[in-house]
């Protein structure tokens, strides 16, 4: 038992010194990053391969790559995090649909355009009285948040605006009918219809979005390269190339590269997408689809589970001591896991991984992902075992303690031999409770990089436009991973109680 | 000769008379008055010992002494502060003036401090001590608190093998000894659930003499028992002041307390109000208060 307790703290020194280890600055790799959630055509998963990442700007960034004569690195990154990952040193570029605003000009250095397109507006088919913005005064329209559609519809004056976290959503409140209309990137649109037919592409272009690289202030001499390389697949008609098969080459890129030959590419890549995403509806397709699904699902609920048995583990070691302390830890410690207690319950875990991830680098400690949503989750689940632990003490009677006393043991050895173990057989139920919950919230994990389970089905769900489905996948993994440990822990309480048990049955 | 000492002390007079004679060894007489002597030693004195709670004088200016084998009864009406007095003896309750000692520890208290840090090392002192004293002094409660979740043998030899560090077997055998002493032969791997109340308080003994205490304290230890399981409890009590165990009850059997005391304390308002032999308290006390009291047992 205490060998395994030394191993264990013994893997989990190895992975702080293992993640603390210092990264080559050398740029031999380009690592760069993007939300895989963020949908076709940006970057998404392969439809016949999904472990693949595959968008317009994965052949971009290889394109980039190629000129510059180095390798490329894909690092998966909340959409939100894109640009605070940038500081923490994670990955070089960021690159994803990430518009040149003025505001985000302040905190980080843009390449040229590499892409530029507009906004367009979508509505269910058969709607003929909109055709431009002017048709949508006084009605609810949908808008991705943060983003120009947004600012477009605003400036406008009159629109009842709606703002989403994804396009689907918004789609899907179209069709069922709580907003009218859609107003998002072209390329989102264009894709998006494709494969749903009940939506179409109204009216003119709306206003111009212009897609650029961002990388960190500081590396100016990266920027000159990825300009000089931009420039490069620019004039020898590699961009064009690409975005030709991604059927994304429009009017507005004709006048920025000034090349208005016609397509002689075919959109091979677009006709790929739009084929294996529509072809889903047969039920035995849909099957096999998910079948292909599986390996990506099992290897993202392992990790899911890993990091929940870590973090249970943290949590419970440390909810220990700070309960131990709270209780007979004397005025200042016993102060201190309250403030501890109080604070970590008072605030949202999710502020607290944003912090552990992003704050703590700025202070020197960076951490890896994975250890850092283990910290996470693990001293935030620590607070709640603390006060589990609390009223399983309370729970023994106070004459167990005096009798441990007046046996001549300290107060550690009274609390070590006979307090803990009773108390460990009250909190068994609530613990399993907690780990349950824990394996839950772990899915908050992916908004510090880290791809488990719940972010591997948004990314599989929303590559598909399927979140039924793959839903219905995910919910039955958690459902498994949960299972066996509430049979565990339903099988040590029956031991534990063994004693109680028989003395009930003998009375 | 250490050995032989320590087990002489723990007889009494005419056994040890029978012991040498029977060893036929040569009656050292200086021996054997040293023996007797250490026979009237003084175990247990307490002078002039106080104690207060939320400036309530709980127990007042406390006086008396216990030697070596007797068994002393406190009695008095619920609240006088017998309870307290016996938790003050096992350093349970920390009290504020006054001297205890224990065999050959010394406590020395006085409130009267003009100085803080003298009096966080009079609390650190104090701390040590009554570690000690615990170790020498075994106490019964009146509520059933063996340890639920280990065996009768195991609540035996816990303490031991925590405290005194005595290996697992010899702390086993020594249990097994004892709880033939209490009349639980066979009990060994019974959990506390699976004894009566009576049962309980003779393995809660068991569990008190695994540390080969000086002296044993009991506080209401048969209050919580069915009536019928009392005597069986009272029992080892006897039995073990046979053997020469200093004992110290507070109880309200006054049948035992009468038929078993050697002496008798009657406590009141936190005071003691008489000391006696049980023949004096019982039928000719001479302190009204004690003969209100006593009266009531009578009939």
């Amino acid at each position: 038992m205490k060998k395994n307790v030394y191993l264990t703290l013994f893997f989990l020194f190895c992975c702080v010194f293992s993640s603390l280890s210092l990264e080559n600055k050398e740029l031999k790799v380009l690592r760069w990053a993007a939300d895989a959630e963020s949908n076709a055509p940006y970057i998404f998963q392969d439809p016949k391969i999904p472990s693949n990442i595959i968008g317009f700007e994965v052949d971009i960034v290889n394109a980039i790559a190629e000129v510059l004569g180095v390798q490329t690195k894909f690092v998966q990154n909340q959409w939100d995090g894109l640009i605070p990952g940038l500081y923490r040193g994670d990955y070089d570029i960021a690159i994803n649909g990430l518009e040149i605003t003025e505001d985000r000009k302040k905190e980080v250095n843009f390449t040229i355009p590499y892409y530029i397109t507009y906004e367009q507006l979508v509505v269910m088919k058969g709607v003929t009285d909109i055709n431009s913005l002017s048709d949508l005064v006084g009605r609810k329209v949908g808008a991705l948040k943060n983003s120009l559609a947004e600012r477009i519809l605003r400036a406008k004056g009159g629109i009842n605006v709606l703002t989403y976290e994804g396009e689907v959503n918004a789609f899907v409140d179209m069709k069922n009918g709580r907003i009218e209309a859609v107003l998002v990137d072209a390329p989102i649109a264009i894709y998006y219809t494709a494969v749903n037919p009940e939506f179409e592409m109204v009216g003119q272009p709306i206003g111009e979005v212009t897609y650029g690289i961002a990388l960190r202030k500081e590396d100016t001499v990266l920027l000159q390269e990825l300009n000089y390389a931009i420039d490069i697949i620019q004039r020898n008609g590699k961009l064009r190339e690409i975005l030709d098969s991604w059927n994304l080459w429009n009017y507005m890129m004709e006048t920025y590269l000034d090349d208005y030959s016609p397509t002689n590419v075919p959109p091979k890549k677009y006709q790929y997408f739009v084929e294996s995403v529509s072809k889903k509806s047969k039920f035995l397709e849909r099957i096999e689809l998910y079948y292909k699904f599986l390996p990506v699902f099992f290897e993202a609920a392992l990790i899911t589970l890993g990091l929940s048995i870590l973090a249970m583990f943290l949590a419970i070691v440390a909810g220990l001591i700070i309960a131990l302390l709270r209780i007979y830890g004397g005025k200042i410690l016993s102060w201190l896991a309250v403030a501890y207690i109080e604070i970590i319950r008072g605030t949202p875990l999710l502020i607290q991984l944003y912090l552990i991830f992003y704050a703590l680098p700025s202070i020197g400690i960076k951490l890896s992902p994975f250890l850092a949503a283990i910290l996470g989750l693990g001293l935030n689940y620590a607070a709640y075992e603390a006060e589990v632990y609390r009223s399983g003490f309370f729970a023994i009677p106070k004459g167990q303690m005096e009798a441990a006393i007046s046996l001549g043991m300290t107060k550690f050895q009274a609390v070590r031999y006979v307090i803990l173990p009773q108390a460990i057989r009250i909190v068994i139920p609530p613990v399993t409770n907690d780990f349950i919950s824990l394996l839950k919230d772990s899915s908050l994990v992916s908004v510090i990089t880290m791809i488990e389970l719940t972010k591997v089905y948004n990314q599989i769900a929303s590559a598909y436009y399927d979140y039924l489905g793959t839903g219905i996948i995910t919910a039955i993994l958690y459902l498994l991973l949960g299972l066996p440990f509430i049979r565990i822990a339903r099988y040590f309480e029956k031991r534990l109680a063994v004693e109680y048990r028989t003395s009930k049955v003998k009375q | 000769m250490q050995e032989k000492q320590f087990f002489v002390i723990r007889l009494d007079a005419e056994n040890l008379l029978f012991f040498l004679v029977k060893q036929e060894k040569k009656v050292n007489f200086k021996f054997l008055l040293n023996q007797c002597t250490k026979l009237n030693e003084v175990i247990l004195e307490v002078k002039n010992l106080s104690k207060k709670k939320e400036n309530l004088l709980i127990l007042k200016d406390i006086s008396f002494s216990v030697q070596k084998g007797e068994l002393v009864s406190i009695i008095g009406r619920s609240g006088c502060g017998k309870t307290t007095l016996l938790r003050c003896i096992n350093c349970l309750e920390i009290f504020e003036t006054g001297y205890l000692r224990v065999s050959d520890i010394e406590i020395k208290r006085n409130n009267n401090h003009s100085k803080h840090n003298s009096l966080k090392h009079e609390e650190n002192d104090f701390k040590i001590k009554s570690q000690k004293i615990r170790q020498k002094v075994g106490m019964l409660f009146q509520t059933l608190n063996l340890f639920p979740h280990l065996t009768v043998l195991e609540n035996l030899i816990l303490a031991p093998i925590v405290v005194k560090k005595e290996p697992r077997e010899q702390a086993i055998e020594k249990a097994k000894v004892l709880l033939e002493k209490v009349g639980l032969k066979g009990y060994e791997s019974r959990y506390p659930h699976q004894l009566s109340g009576g049962q309980s308080q003779r393995v809660a003994i068991a569990r008190a003499l695994a540390l080969n205490p000086e002296i044993m304290l009991y506080d209401e230890p048969t209050s919580a028992l069915d009536p019928e399981l009392v005597g069986e409890v009272l029992n080892v009590m006897r039995d073990l002041d046979e053997e020469g165990m200093t004992q110290i009850v507070v109880t309200h059997a006054m049948n035992f307390a009468r038929s078993a005391s050697d002496f008798v304390i009657y406590m009141e308002d936190g005071e003691i109000i008489e000391i006696g032999p049980p023949d004096k308290i019982f039928d000719n006390p001479s302190d009204p208060r004690t003969e209100a009291y006593v009266r009531l047992f009578r009939e």
